[in-house]
């Protein structure tokens, strides 16, 4: 034991406080194995070439011998290095962290190879020179590495998680070799039509890659990115605003401000609006560019794809028909979005010829009249319809009309208002739903607001999660602050930098608490 | 105040606040011809207010006795 210990720098001479130095660093070098083999080698080794320079200065026995045995470690550790994060990189899916990782990384092993460079120069004078440094060195050395290798280390801990999660995913989905036909497609596409009450969210993913069709209102921007947040997802391959409308577009600038995005496509319309100002600066301040929808043109998202149906026209004189529609294809399934298409742009798709059948069809419009005309329905002969609309809508959405035509085919009717959140499943083969369809004999919606002489009423856009039982609370209005937890009346001191009005109701569903200055309604 | 008219839904205008929020308006309130996009002044008439007031403040003194 005495012997082994003579060879170990820190265990040679029994001095208690180098005994205690040198373990530190041990334990520290054994941590390296996180980082890889060759860090641990290159750490291992690094005590031991540095004192059997000195050990050589002082001619002492055997120092060669451990000179060229560590340094061989050590050339060993540099070499084999770099490599695993090239073979990480290929093969995972650039995954968003590689990119800060890997400078990292890049930056360690430049620092190894100074190193190594420094001291296999054998040049005598210079090598005193090398000594004196390297005698400086060991404790800064430390010091330094710690700090630079601390995060490197953590990273290459997400790393391996993340291997866990995607081989686990792997499993599950057994890879799919790119020339396989997309008709055995093995992972699930998963399509939620996130309730976001009046308007439209659509947020298509197959656990790699995720798409975005519309954003909801303003008020639902950091919802949304919740709730994408909570689907792991990081990065969205594509953001689609189908037009520029409140509606739609709402929070979407939220949304582009949260997440790594890859592709926006938005039909060249001009909109007024502060929301489609404050988008457009938002995109321009992310860097990030604009794609016009071309129809015709095929997307790929993952196993899935998609082409773009429409616009087919420069100009409308509603922007609803500007919006883009697409279809998307999974394996033998289809889904067809129409965002908010009406009569002309559907006659336009009609007169292209496009395949348009699909086996769900996102009603367009929130189920309006102006949509869905026969028609179209019958190209698109869905098997499965879903509406995006908000509940108690002042609009009259959907038409009693467009609920006819659908109850008439025998389509299965999922409706935003009724059920909330809509996740529909595709295998490939067959798609699933994860909420009962709508009763439309029952639902069809009698509801048309009539009494349009209430001079100017709040519109009941977010209203979506909420199932109105308390009538009497929701005509009152009370006004809630972008971060803020209370909500207040108007004028209340706290609302000077930012008054979202909300109903009561719906302030008190969402976590809101009276504020106590103002002493608001409860 | 202004307000930025989004869209039509039904029988309302949806409106943009100046805090982007939305509101509907009935179309009845909308000047005809009113399109989405196009901007509205909702503003105090001040002339007009008084023109009211003195028409009616003369009616009153007619009628009232005293």
């Amino acid at each position: 034991m005495q012997k082994i210990l003579q060879y170990i720098p820190g265990f040679r001479s029994g001095t208690n406080w180098k005994k205690i130095i040198a373990l530190l660093y041990y334990i520290f070098t054994l941590l390296m194995l996180g980082a890889g083999v060759g860090v641990f080698l290159f750490f291992l080794a690094a005590p031991f070439f540095v004192f059997s320079i000195i050990d050589l200065i002082h001619k002492k026995k055997r120092a060669a011998v451990v000179l060229l045995l560590s340094l061989a470690l050590m050339i060993t550790g540099i070499a084999i290095t770099p490599s695993p994060p090239d073979d990480q990189l290929a093969a995972e899916q650039p995954a968003s962290q590689q990119p800060i990782n890997q400078p990292d990384n890049i930056a360690v092993t430049e620092n190894n190879t100074e190193f190594s460079d420094n001291s296999a120069v054998k040049n005598a004078p210079e090598q005193s020179k090398d000594v004196e440094k390297a005698g400086e060195n060991p404790n800064k050395q430390e010091e330094v590495d710690l700090s630079d290798m601390a995060p490197a280390k953590d990273e290459a801990g997400q790393q391996s998680q993340q291997n866990e999660q995607d081989s686990s995913k792997n499993v599950e989905l057994a890879p799919v070799p790119a020339q396989q036909p997309p008709e055995k497609p093995a992972a699930n596409l998963k399509v939620h039509f996130i309730d976001v009450g009046q308007g439209d969210c659509i947020l298509i993913e197959d656990g790699t890659s995720a798409m975005l069709i519309d954003a909801g209102n303003p008020e639902n921007g950091p919802d949304i990115v919740s709730y994408i947040k909570n689907l792991g997802i990081e990065k969205l391959n594509f953001v689609l605003a189908t037009h520029p409308h409140a509606d739609h577009i709402g929070g979407m600038a939220d949304v582009i401000n949260a997440f790594d995005v890859e592709k926006i496509i938005m039909p060249k319309a001009t909109h007024t609006t502060r929301t489609f100002e404050n988008l457009l600066l938002t995109i321009q301040n992310k860097g990030l560019k604009i794609t016009a929808p071309i129809p015709g043109t095929e997307y790929k998202l993952g196993n899935a794809s998609f082409t773009i149906l429409a616009p087919n026209s420069s100009s409308y004189t509603n922007l609803n028909d500007y919006s883009v529609v697409v279809r998307l294809t999974y394996g033998s399934t289809s889904f067809l979005f129409t965002g908010d298409a009406e009569q002309t742009s559907e006659k336009e798709i009609l007169a292209k010829g496009y395949n348009i059948k699909s086996d769900v069809l996102k009603v367009g419009h929130h189920g309006s009249k102006t949509s869905t005309t026969t028609r179209f329905l019958d190209a698109v002969s869905p098997r499965y319809a879903v509406i995006c609309v908000g509940a108690n809508n002042q609009y009259g959405h959907p038409a009693p009309e467009t609920l006819s035509k659908l109850a008439e085919r025998g389509i299965k009717v999922y409706r935003t208002d009724e059920a909330g959140t809509i996740i529909a499943t595709s295998d490939g083969k067959s798609i699933s739903f994860n909420k009962q369809p709508s009763n439309i004999s029952m639902s069809t919606n009698t509801n048309t607001n009539t009494n349009t002489g209430t001079a100017v009423s709040k519109s009941d856009e977010s209203s979506g999660t909420a199932d109105k039982q308390d009538k009497s609370q929701d005509d009152i209005i009370v006004y809630i602050t972008k971060t803020g937890s209370k909500y207040h009346r108007e004028g209340c001191s706290s609302l000077r930098s930012s008054s979202i009005p909300i109903s009561l109701s719906e302030a008190k569903q969402k976590g809101y608490e009276p504020c106590k200055i103002c002493k608001p309604p409860q | 105040m202004r307000v930025i008219i989004d869209r039509f839904e039904g029988d309302y205008a949806v409106v943009e606040l100046e805090d982007r929020s939305t509101a509907n308006l009935p179309r009845s309130l909308v000047p005809p011809g009113a399109k989405e996009g196009d901007v509205l002044v909702i503003e105090i008439d001040k002339n007009a207010t008084k023109e009211r007031r003195k028409r009616i403040q003369r009616l009153i003194e007619e009628l009232w006795q005293e």
